[in-house]
C-alpha cells in the first residue's frame, strides 16, 4: 500500500481532534497544555506533508514546520510559567476553578 | 503728542488692575493704593493733555470727532454681508468724550484718595483698589471708544466692575443679592442694546460711530426707530431709568466711595452718554427721543417723590441720582435739529452732577463712618462736631438745589436744561421739571437738616471730621462743585453740525425756578430744623399715596410678582418639567436599556477558560462555514 497525502491528512486531523478534545475537556492545566501541543504538531505535520506531495524539491513547508516548533516551544514556556504562578497562588492547577474573571 | 498717548488713558488703569490683582501681596496696602492712584493720575494728566491738543485742532471749532487711534481688531465676513464687517479698537476724541474722561479720571482719583481713609483696615483693601482700577479703565474705554462694538464690550466691563464692587462685602447676603440684581437687570437691558447695535451696524455696514452717523439718514425710518429704541433700552438699564431703576437703590450696599464713583458720577450716566454719542442717529427717530424725554421726566418725578420718604442717607442720595439722571434724559430727549440746546445742557448737567453728587456721597460716607449708621433719624446735630463735612455737604446741597448765591454749579446746568425745555416747546415737561426742582430742594434740605441740625435723644458724642485723605477729597470736590458751573460749556460742547449757543435763560425762568426751590427748602426748614409734628401730619394726610411712596411704589414687589408668579410658574416650571421628563427621560432610557442588555449578556462570561476556548472554536467554525458557503 502506498502512502498518499490523504493518509497524512487523516492522521493530522485525528491528532488535531484529539488535541482539541483534550483542550476542551481536561481541567488539569498541564493536560490542557499538552493537548494544545498536539494540535500544533498536527498543523506542523500538515505543512510537511503538503510540502512533500504538492511542491517536491522545495523546503518552504519544512521551514514553516520549524517555525511552528519554535513557537510551540516558546508557548510551552509561557504556558508552564502561567501554570506555575497559578499553582503558587492557588495551590492547584484546576482550570474549572480558575474562574475569577467571571462576570 | 498727547493724541498719540491717548490710548494709554484706558489702558493704564486696566494694567493697574492686573498688577494689583496678581503681583501685589495682600499685605502691602500702601503699594496697592499707590499703584492705583498713581495710574489714574497719569490717565488724568494724559486726558487733560489730549483735551488741550483737541482744542488746538481744527475739528474743535465744529465739535467734530478726532480719531486718535483706529486699529483693526476683528473682521466678520459672512454670506449675507456684502463686505466684511470690521471691528476696530480706537480712541475717539471729541468734546463730550474728553469732558467725561476727565470727569471719570478726577472723580475716580478723589474717590480712591478718600478710600485710603475710608477703607483703612478692611481685609479686602487690595481687592478694592484692583476693582476700582478695573472699573476706571473700563469706564474710560467706554467713554473714548470709536465704535459701538467697543462701547458694548466696555459697557459690559463696567457692569462687571459695578457687580464686583457692590458685592465687595460678600459675606453680607444683602450685598450679594444687590450685586446679582444689578447685574441681571442691566444684563437684561443690554440685550436690547446688543440687538440694537447689530441692527444699526448691519444697515450701516460698519460699527464706527462716524459711519453710523453718516448712514443714519439713508436707513429706513422704521429701522432707525427700532434700533434706537433698543439701544435706549440698554441705556435705560445702565442709567437706571423707570422701570429698570430697581437695581440702583440696592446697589448702595457697596462701599460709599463706590457709590460715589460708579452709582452717582460715572457709570450711571453711561446711558445718557451713549444716547448723546448717537444723537446724530436719534435725530432721525424723533418719537423715540420724545419717549426718552417722557421717561426721563417720569423717572425724575417718581424718584424725587420716593426720595422725600426714605430714611437711609445713601438711599435718599440714590433716588436723587435717579431723579437727576432723569433730568439729563429729559433734556437730551428734548433735543432737535432746530433746538440742540438740550444736548449741551444735558452734558453740562452730567458734568456738574458728577462732582456735586460724588461730593454728597463722600460726605455721607464720612457721616456714616463717624456715627456707624445709615439712618438719618439717628444722626442729627452733627454740624458742630463735623464742621468741614457740614460745609462740604451744604455746598453739595446748594449745588443740586440751584439756590442763591448763584455761585455753585448746579444752578447753571439746571437752568440751562430748563431753558432748553422752554425753547424747544415742551411746556408740560418744563412744568414737571420745575416741580421736580422743588421736590429736590425739599428732600435735599430734609436730608441736610435731619443730619446736621436736628436734635436726637442720644447725641453722637464721639463723632468727628474724617481723616486727612478723606478731608482732602471733600475739600477739592467742594471746590470743583463750585467752579465746574463757571466753565463756558455751551461755547465748546454742542451737537456737531449745529452752532454754539450763546443765549442766557430769561429772568422770569431764573426767578421762577429759584422761587420753587426756595419754597421746597423753606418747607424742609420748617419741618426738620427742629423736631416738629408736621412730617407725621403731612404723611397721614397723604394717606395711601405716602405709604406707597415709602414702599417705593411697590415696583420691587411687582418685579417679584412677574418673575416668580408669571415667568417661573407659567413658563419656567412647565419647561423644567418638559426638560426633566422628555429630554432627560430620553437620555436616561438609553442608559437603562444598556444596563438591561448588560445584565442579560453578563451571564455569558463564566470566567472558565475552557468555555472561552470552546466558544472561540465554535465561532471559528461558524466563520469558516460562512466563508465556504459564500464563496461557492
Amino acid at each position: 500500500m502506498t502512502i498518499t497525502i490523504y493518509h497524512w491528512i487523516a492522521l493530522s486531523t485525528l491528532l488535531f481532534s484529539i488535541g482539541a478534545y483534550g483542550v476542551f475537556t481536561r481541567t488539569n492545566a498541564i493536560m490542557a497544555l499538552m493537548s494544545l501541543e498536539l494540535m500544533l504538531n498536527a498543523a506542523a505535520m500538515n505543512f510537511i506533508s503538503f510540502n512533500y506531495y504538492l511542491a517536491p524539491g522545495t523546503v518552504s513547508g519544512q521551514v514553516f514546520a520549524t517555525f511552528v516548533i519554535a513557537i510551540a516551544a516558546a508557548e510551552a514556556a509561557v504556558g508552564l510559567a502561567i501554570v506555575i504562578r497559578l499553582f503558587r497562588s492557588r495551590g492547584h492547577v484546576d482550570l474549572s476553578r480558575a474562574n475569577r474573571m467571571k462576570n | 503728542m498727547f493724541t498719540t498717548l491717548s490710548i494709554l488713558i484706558p489702558l493704564l488703569p486696566i494694567v493697574g488692575f492686573g498688577v494689583i490683582g496678581l503681583l501685589v501681596s495682600p499685605k502691602s496696602t500702601k503699594l496697592a493704593h499707590s499703584i492705583s492712584i498713581g495710574l489714574v493720575s497719569a490717565s488724568l494728566i494724559i486726558a487733560a493733555g489730549s483735551g488741550l491738543a483737541y482744542l488746538q485742532s481744527p475739528e474743535s471749532d465744529k465739535a467734530l470727532p478726532l480719531l486718535a487711534y483706529n486699529l483693526e481688531w476683528i473682521t466678520f465676513s459672512s454670506g449675507i454681508l456684502a463686505e466684511p464687517l470690521v471691528g476696530h479698537f480706537g480712541i475717539l476724541l471729541d468734546p463730550i468724550s474728553i469732558v467725561l474722561s476727565l470727569l471719570v479720571c478726577s472723580v475716580s482719583f478723589f474717590a480712591q484718595v478718600y478710600s485710603i481713609g475710608y477703607m483703612d483696615g478692611h481685609p479686602g483693601y487690595r481687592r478694592f483698589y484692583a476693582y476700582m482700577s478695573l472699573f476706571t479703565g473700563a469706564m474710560l474705554g467706554l467713554v473714548l471708544s470709536s465704535n459701538i462694538l467697543q462701547t458694548y464690550i466696555f459697557w459690559e466691563l463696567v457692569g462687571l466692575g459695578s457687580f464686583l464692587l457692590i458685592s465687595y462685602y460678600f459675606e453680607k447676603p444683602s450685598a450679594v443679592s444687590a450685586a446679582k440684581k444689578a447685574f441681571i437687570v442691566t444684563r437684561f437691558a443690554d440685550l436690547g442694546f446688543l440687538i440694537g447695535l447689530l441692527i444699526l451696524s448691519f444697515h450701516a455696514h460698519s460699527f464706527d460711530y462716524s459711519v453710523l452717523l453718516a448712514q443714519a439718514p439713508l436707513m429706513p425710518a422704521g429701522v432707525v426707530a427700532l434700533a434706537c429704541a433698543l439701544v435706549a433700552m440698554g441705556a435705560f438699564g445702565k442709567s437706571a431709568m423707570f422701570p429698570l431703576h430697581i437695581w440702583l437703590p440696592d446697589a448702595m450696599e457697596g462701599p460709599t466711595p463706590v457709590s460715589a464713583l460708579i452709582h452717582a458720577a460715572t457709570m450711571v450716566v453711561a446711558g445718557v452718554y451713549l444716547i448723546a454719542r448717537l444723537m446724530g442717529v436719534y435725530l432721525y427717530a424723533p418719537y423715540v427721543l420724545y419717549g426718552i424725554a417722557i421717561i426721563g421726566a417720569g423717572t425724575s418725578l417718581f424718584a424725587a417723590v420716593i426720595a422725600c420718604t426714605q430714611f437711609d442717607i445713601k438711599r435718599v442720595l440714590a433716588f436723587s441720582t435717579l431723579s437727576q439722571i432723569g433730568y439729563m434724559m429729559l433734556a437730551l430727549g428734548s433735543t432737535t435739529k432746530e433746538f440742540p440746546l438740550g444736548y449741551t445742557a444735558s452734558m453740562f448737567h452730567m458734568s456738574t452732577h458728577a462732582f456735586f453728587k460724588a461730593l454728597l456721597f463722600l460726605c455721607a460716607g464720612a457721616v456714616i463712618h463717624a456715627v456707624h449708621t445709615n439712618d438719618i433719624r439717628q444722626m442729627g446735630g452733627l454740624r458742630k462736631k463735623m464742621p468741614i463735612t457740614h460745609l462740604a455737604f451744604l455746598i453739595g446741597t446748594l449745588a443740586i438745589t440751584a439756590l442763591p448765591p448763584y455761585l455753585v454749579s448746579g444752578f447753571y446746568s439746571k437752568d440751562e436744561m430748563l431753558l432748553a425745555l422752554q425753547i424747544s416747546g415742551h411746556p408740560i415737561l418744563l412744568s414737571m421739571a420745575s416741580f421736580v426742582a422743588m421736590l429736590t430742594a425739599f428732600y435735599m434740605f430734609r436730608l441736610y437738616f435731619l443730619t446736621f441740625w436736628h436734635r436726637v435723644p442720644s447725641p453722637n458724642s464721639h463723632a468727628h471730621d474724617p481723616s486727612s485723605p478723606m478731608l482732602f477729597s471733600l475739600l477739592i470736590l467742594s471746590l470743583l462743585s463750585i467752579v465746574s458751573g463757571w466753565l463756558p460749556f455751551g461755547e465748546s460742547i454742542f451737537l456737531p453740525g449745529t452752532e454754539a449757543f450763546h443765549g442766557h435763560p430769561s429772568a422770569l425762568l431764573i426767578i421762577g425756578a429759584t422761587a420753587l426751590s426756595l419754597l421746597g427748602s423753606l418747607t424742609a426748614y420748617t419741618f426738620y430744623k427742629r423736631k416738629t409734628d408736621y412730617p407725621e401730619k403731612v404723611y397721614a394726610a397723604l394717606g395711601a399715596f405716602a405709604r406707597a411712596a415709602k414702599d417705593k411704589f411697590y415696583i420691587d414687589e411687582a418685579y417679584i410678582y412677574v418673575t416668580k408668579q408669571i415667568i417661573f410658574r407659567r413658563f419656567s416650571q412647565p419647561l423644567e418639567r418638559f426638560d426633566r421628563n422628555v429630554v432627560d427621560g430620553a437620555v436616561d432610557s438609553i442608559g437603562s436599556a444598556t444596563r438591561f442588555g448588560s445584565a442579560k449578556t453578563i451571564l455569558a462570561t463564566t470566567g472558565m477558560s475552557q468555555v472561552n476556548v470552546f466558544t472561540f472554536a465554535l465561532g471559528l467554525i461558524a466563520i469558516i462555514g460562512f466563508l465556504l458557503v459564500s464563496t461557492r
